[in-house]
C-alpha cells in the first residue's frame, strides 16, 4: 500500500483544501452509511436485535443452524450468480434445476447407493446446462435472460417428464442424509457447525479470492465492465463468460444435492421462485444488472438479511403469506437507496 | 491573476442587458475531488459567453449544475435574479436552460422531427399528436439553421455533424433564455462551423444569452463576447475578449507557459517492425506500408477517410485481409489477443465505447492488458501491481486522489494516459503501438505532454503508428506521413516534404461539393497553428 501513498502525493495540495471529502480512504463510519454493504449490515444487526428481543426462540443455537442450513442452498447458487452478473450476464434456469438435478440425481444415488457418483452425477449436469446456456448466449448472441428463461421451462419440462412426483430415498445412505441435516462434530474455536453450513463458507471464502484476487476474477469485472474494452486488452471474453455461466450451474446442482439430503427425495416441482430468490439476493447486494460492479460479501449480508426476515415472520407469527411481499419490498427498498446514492455521487 | 473585473462588467454601465444567469460561489464535491471550488460566473442577454479550461478543470460540471443534473453543494443560482435550485434537468429546461451535449442525446430510431419536439410534441385538439405541425415547424427551424434536412429522416441515418444541428435545433425548438453549447463544434466541417456561427449570431440578436465552451481558441475570437477560463475547479479570469490575446489564453489554461508543444527528437529508425501488405476489407483498399523500430508514422485523413479503421484492421478488431507481419511473424486476423501477443497494442479513438471499463478503478483499468505480468498461477500479487501502477501514475503526471479512484471520475486528459499506461505496462512485448486520434478531446497541456510520450516510446525502439484529423500535429511528430482517402493511401510524405497543403490536397475527396477541400474536418487547432504566433 506504500505505492498508493506515493501516488496520491501528486494533488495533496487538492485533497487538502477538499478536507475530509476528499480523503481516499472511506472511514469506517463511511463504509457503515454509503456502501451497500454497510447498510445492509447495520440493518441486519438492527433486525437481529430486534428479534432477540421479541422472540426467545431467535438466538437459540437451534434455530440458527435451521436458519443458516436453509439459507445455504440460496447462497451457495448466489455466488456463481453474482460473478454471472457481474459478468453482465444472467441465469434464470438455476431453480428448475434443482428439481432435475435433484430427480436425476437422487435416482442415481437409489441406484448406485454410492453418494460419490450421485454427487458426480449431479455436477455433471450442472457442467451440461451451463455450457449449454454459455453456448447459446455467446455462439449465437442471444441475450442470456431470453437464453436462460427458455431453458427454465424445458429443464423444468425435463424433471416433470423425469417422474410424474417424487423420487423417494430408499437407500437409507448414511453420508447423505448427514450432507444436508447432519452436524460436523466440533470446529477448533467455531464450535458445531451443520455440513450445509460449511460447504458454504468454504466456497465463499475460496469464490472470494477467485474474485478479488485472481486475473480470472479480474477478467470477469473488466468483462461485465466493458466487453468491447476487455477483448481489445487481450481478454478471452467467451472463456471468461463460459466459466461463469459453468461455475453458477456447478453451484446450483451442488444446491439441489443438498437440497434432497433435506428433504430425503428429489421433487419435480422443488426450487420454484428459487432464481428469483437468488438473483433478487444478489441485487440486493449491490451487484450491477449493468455489470462489472459487485462483491460476494454484499451477498452475503443480503442472503443473511433475507432469510433472517423470513425466519423472524415465521417466528413472529406473522401471517406467512406476507413473506413473499416483504422480500420484494426490501429489494425495492434497497434499489432505491442504491439508486439516490448514485446520484449523489454522479454515477450513472 | 485572479480577476474579478471581467466579472464585475456584467454588472456595471447602466445600457448593459439584464443578467440571465449569475453563479456565486459554486462548490461541487465529488469523492476525491473538489470539482468546483468557489466559481462565480455570469452571462447577460444577447452575450456569448465563451468558457475555457482543461479538461477537469470544472467546465462539465459547473454546465451540468446550470442543467439541472447534478446539485451544487453550495453557492448561490439565480436566473433572471431570482434565486433557482433545479432539481432535474426538466425543472431548468422550465426556466428556459437548454444544453446541447457534447454526446448527443438523440433517439436514433425517431425522425428529425420528432427529436426536435421530443418532450413537447405539439397536439391536436383531440390530445393526439400533431405530426403535421411538428414537421412544419422542424422545416421552418431547420430553414433558419440553413440545412437541407427532411424532417422525416431518421436521425440514425444522419452523418455525426448534421445529428449534431439537429441537437442544436432541438434547443431552438422551445423559448429559450440561455442556450449552452458544449464543444459543438468538434464534430462539424469549417462550412457547418460557419452556418452554426450565423445561428449564434442570431440569437444573440434575439438576445438570447449563450455560453459556449470549447477548446478551440480561433473560435472564441470569432463569436465571443466575453471569455472566462477554469483551471483545477477555480475560475482563474473573467475578460471581455478585446483584453485577451490567444497566449495569455494558453498561459491561465495550463497554468505555465507552453513552449514547446512538439518536442520531436530526430530517432534512429531501426529494423522493420510492422509490415503490411495488400491489406482490403472494412472499407480499406491496398494498404501498403511498413513501421520501423524508432519510427512515428504518421496517418492522416479527413474525417470518414477511414484511419481509425486501419488501426482496427490491423489489431483484428475487424475483419481483413492480406497480411501482416510483426518483427518477421505473421499476425492471424479477426483476433486481438493473437495480435497483442505478437507485441501489437492499439489505442482506440473513442475511449469511452471500448478503452475505459468505467466502473473499474484507476488501477484496474492500467492493468488489465499486462495482468499476466503481476500473476502467478493466475493469483495476482497486489504490492507489484501497486507498484507498477503508481510509477506510472508518476510518471504520466496522472491526476487522481488514489489507485482505488474509479476512472469514470477522472478527466478526459487522464484518462487517456491511464490507457496509455495501459499499453506502456506491456513494455517486455510491446513492439508496435497504433494510437487513432490520442488527443481528441484533450486539453492543451495533456497534449503536450502525449505529444512528448510518444516521442520517448519511439526513441526507446518502439514503432508507433499515428492517426490523426489535425494537421499540426500531424506535421509535428511524425517521422514519415500517409495520407488516407477513401480508405487508400493516396500519398507518401516524408517528414522533410511534408507540408498543409501537400496533406490537404492528397486528403481531399476528388469531387467534393461545395465544401472546399481544406474545410473538410481538417481542424486547424488554433494553439498548434496560426494563432499561436
Amino acid at each position: 500500500m506504500e505505492a498508493e501513498r506515493v501516488a496520491t502525493l501528486d494533488v495533496e495540495s487538492r485533497s487538502v483544501r477538499g478536507g475530509a471529502l476528499t480523503r481516499p480512504w472511506l472511514g469506517a463510519g463511511r463504509w457503515l452509511f454509503r456502501t451497500q454493504e454497510g447498510v445492509l449490515l447495520l440493518v441486519l444487526i438492527v433486525l437481529c436485535a430486534v428479534l432477540t428481543n421479541r422472540s426467545d426462540v431467535f438466538a437459540s443455537e437451534r434455530n440458527i443452524f435451521v436458519l443458516l442450513s436453509q439459507i445455504s442452498m440460496t447462497m451457495i447458487t448466489a455466488i456463481g450468480m453474482t460473478l454471472l452478473i457481474i459478468g453482465r450476464e444472467v441465469d434464470l434456469s438455476v431453480g428448475s434445476m434443482q428439481a432435475f438435478v435433484g430427480v436425476v440425481a437422487m435416482q442415481t444415488l437409489n441406484a448406485t447407493e454410492n453418494l460419490a457418483i450421485g454427487l458426480l452425477v449431479a455436477l455433471l449436469i450442472g457442467v451440461v446446462i451451463g455450457l449449454v446456456n454459455a453456448g447459446l448466449t455467446l455462439g449465437l448472441g442471444i441475450n442470456s435472460f431470453i437464453v436462460t428463461l427458455a431453458m427454465f421451462s424445458i429443464v423444468r419440462g425435463m424433471a416433470y417428464s423425469f417422474t410424474d412426483a417424487a423420487v423417494q430415498n430408499d437407500h437409507k445412505l448414511q453420508s447423505f442424509r448427514q450432507i444436508g441435516t447432519g452436524f460436523v462434530v466440533r470446529l477448533p474455536v467455531i464450535g458445531r457447525v451443520p455440513w450445509p453450513v460449511l460447504i458454504t463458507a468454504v466456497i465463499f471464502v475460496v469464490s472470494a479470492l477467485v474474485l478479488t484476487r485472481t486475473t480470472f476474477g479480474r477478467y470477469v469485472y473488466a468483462v461485465g465492465g466493458n466487453q468491447r474494452a476487455a477483448e481489445l486488452s487481450g481478454v478471452r471474453v467467451n472463456l471468461v463468460k463460459t466459466l461463469c455461466f459453468v461455475l453458477t450451474s456447478v453451484l446450483a446442482s451442488l444446491s439441489a444435492f443438498i437440497l434432497i439430503s433435506r428433504l430425503n427425495s428429489g421433487q419435480n416441482n422443488a426450487g420454484f421462485g428459487f432464481e428469483l430468490q437468488v438473483v433478487g439476493a444478489v441485487l440486493l447486494g449491490g451487484t450491477s444488472l449493468l455489470g462489472g460492479q459487485g462483491t460476494l460479501l454484499g451477498t452475503l449480508l443480503a442472503v443473511l438479511l433475507l432469510g433472517t426476515l423470513n425466519n423472524g415472520i415465521v417466528l413472529l407469527k406473522i401471517d406467512s403469506s406476507w413473506q413473499l411481499a416483504v422480500n420484494g419490498l426490501v429489494i425495492l427498498i434497497a434499489v432505491l437507496l442504491d439508486a439516490r446514492r448514485r446520484r449523489a455521487t454522479g454515477d450513472t | 491573476m485572479d480577476d474579478a473585473t471581467g466579472i464585475d462588467v456584467a454588472r456595471t454601465g447602466n445600457g448593459r442587458a439584464a443578467l440571465v444567469l449569475e453563479l456565486r460561489g459554486i462548490c461541487k464535491v465529488f469523492p476525491g475531488v473538489l470539482a468546483l471550488d468557489d466559481v462565480d460566473f455570469n452571462v447577460r442577454a444577447g452575450e456569448v459567453h465563451a468558457l475555457l479550461g482543461e479538461n477537469g478543470a470544472g467546465k462539465s460540471t459547473l454546465i451540468k449544475i446550470v442543467a439541472g443534473l447534478y446539485r451544487r453543494d453550495g453557492g448561490v443560482m439565480t436566473v433572471d435574479d431570482q434565486e433557482v435550485d433545479f432539481k432535474s434537468p426538466a425543472e431548468a429546461i422550465g426556466r428556459g436552460i437548454k444544453v446541447v451535449y457534447q454526446e448527443l442525446d438523440l433517439v436514433p430510431g425517431l425522425s428529425v422531427a420528432e427529436n426536435v419536439f421530443l418532450g413537447h410534441y405539439p397536439r391536436t385538439p383531440r390530445g393526439l399528436v400533431d405530426f403535421a405541425a411538428m414537421r412544419a415547424r422542424t422545416s421552418d427551424l431547420l430553414r433558419q439553421l440553413g440545412l437541407d434536412l427532411d424532417p422525416n429522416t431518421q436521425v440514425g441515418e444522419l452523418r455525426v455533424a448534421e445529428q449534431q444541428l439537429v441537437e442544436i435545433c432541438r434547443a431552438l425548438s422551445v423559448q429559450t433564455r440561455l442556450i449552452v453549447m458544449d464543444e459543438p463544434t468538434s464534430a462539424l466541417s469549417a462550412a457547418e462551423v460557419d452556418t452554426l456561427f450565423a445561428v449564434v449570431s442570431r440569437l444573440r440578436e434575439r438576445g438570447v444569452a449563450i455560453i459556449y465552451v470549447t477548446h478551440k481558441l480561433d473560435e472564441i475570437y470569432r463569436i465571443a463576447d466575453r471569455v472566462t477560463i477554469f483551471r483545477d475547479g477555480r475560475r482563474v479570469v473573467t475578460k471581455p475578449i478585446g483584453e485577451t490575446t490567444p497566449r495569455h489564453l494558453v498561459t491561465w489554461m495550463v497554468g505555465r507557459d507552453l513552449q514547446d508543444l512538439f518536442p520531436k527528437t530526430p530517432s534512429q529508425v531501426g529494423r522493420p517492425l510492422l509490415k503490411v501488405q495488400d491489406v482490403n476489407g472494412s472499407g480499406l483498399h491496398d494498404l501498403n506500408f511498413t513501421v520501423h523500430a524508432g519510427e512515428v508514422v504518421g496517418l492522416f485523413g479527413l474525417m470518414g477517410a477511414g484511419i481509425n479503421t486501419v488501426g482496427r484492421a490491423l489489431f483484428g478488431a475487424i475483419p481483413r485481409t492480406g497480411t501482416v507481419e510483426l518483427d518477421g511473424l505473421r499476425v492471424r486476423p479477426n483476433a486481438p489477443r493473437a495480435a497483442i501477443a505478437r507485441g501489437m497494442g492499439l489505442l482506440t479513438e473513442s475511449r469511452k465505447d471500448d478503452g475505459l471499463v468505467l466502473p473499474l478503478s484507476v488501477r484496474t483499468n492500467m492493468t488489465l492488458a499486462a495482468l499476466d505480468r503481476f500473476a502467478a498461477l493466475s493469483w495476482i500479487r497486489g504490492a507489484a501491481e501497486s507498484r507498477e501502477a503508481a510509477a506510472y501514475v508518476r510518471q504520466l503526471g496522472i491526476k487522481t486522489p488514489s489507485l482505488r479512484q474509479r476512472i469514470r471520475y477522472l478527466s478526459g486528459g487522464n484518462q487517456q494516459k491511464v490507457l496509455m499506461a495501459r499499453w506502456l505496462l506491456r513494455r517486455q512485448d510491446l513492439k508496435v503501438l497504433i494510437l487513432a486520434e490520442p488527443t481528441r478531446g484533450i486539453d492543451v497541456g495533456s497534449k503536450a505532454e502525449i505529444y512528448r510520450l510518444i516521442g520517448e516510446m519511439a526513441s526507446r525502439g518502439l514503432g508507433i503508428l499515428f492517426m490523426s484529423t489535425e494537421i499540426p500535429e500531424i506535421l509535428g511528430i511524425s517521422d514519415r506521413i500517409l495520407v488516407l482517402r477513401e480508405g487508400r493511401v493516396t500519398a507518401e510524405l516524408v517528414r522533410a516534404d511534408a507540408t498543409q497543403e501537400r496533406l490537404v490536397a492528397a486528403a481531399a475527396v476528388a469531387n467534393a461539393e461545395g465544401d472546399q477541400p481544406a474545410a473538410a474536418g481538417a481542424t486547424t487547432d488554433v494553439v498548434t497553428g496560426a494563432a499561436w504566433q
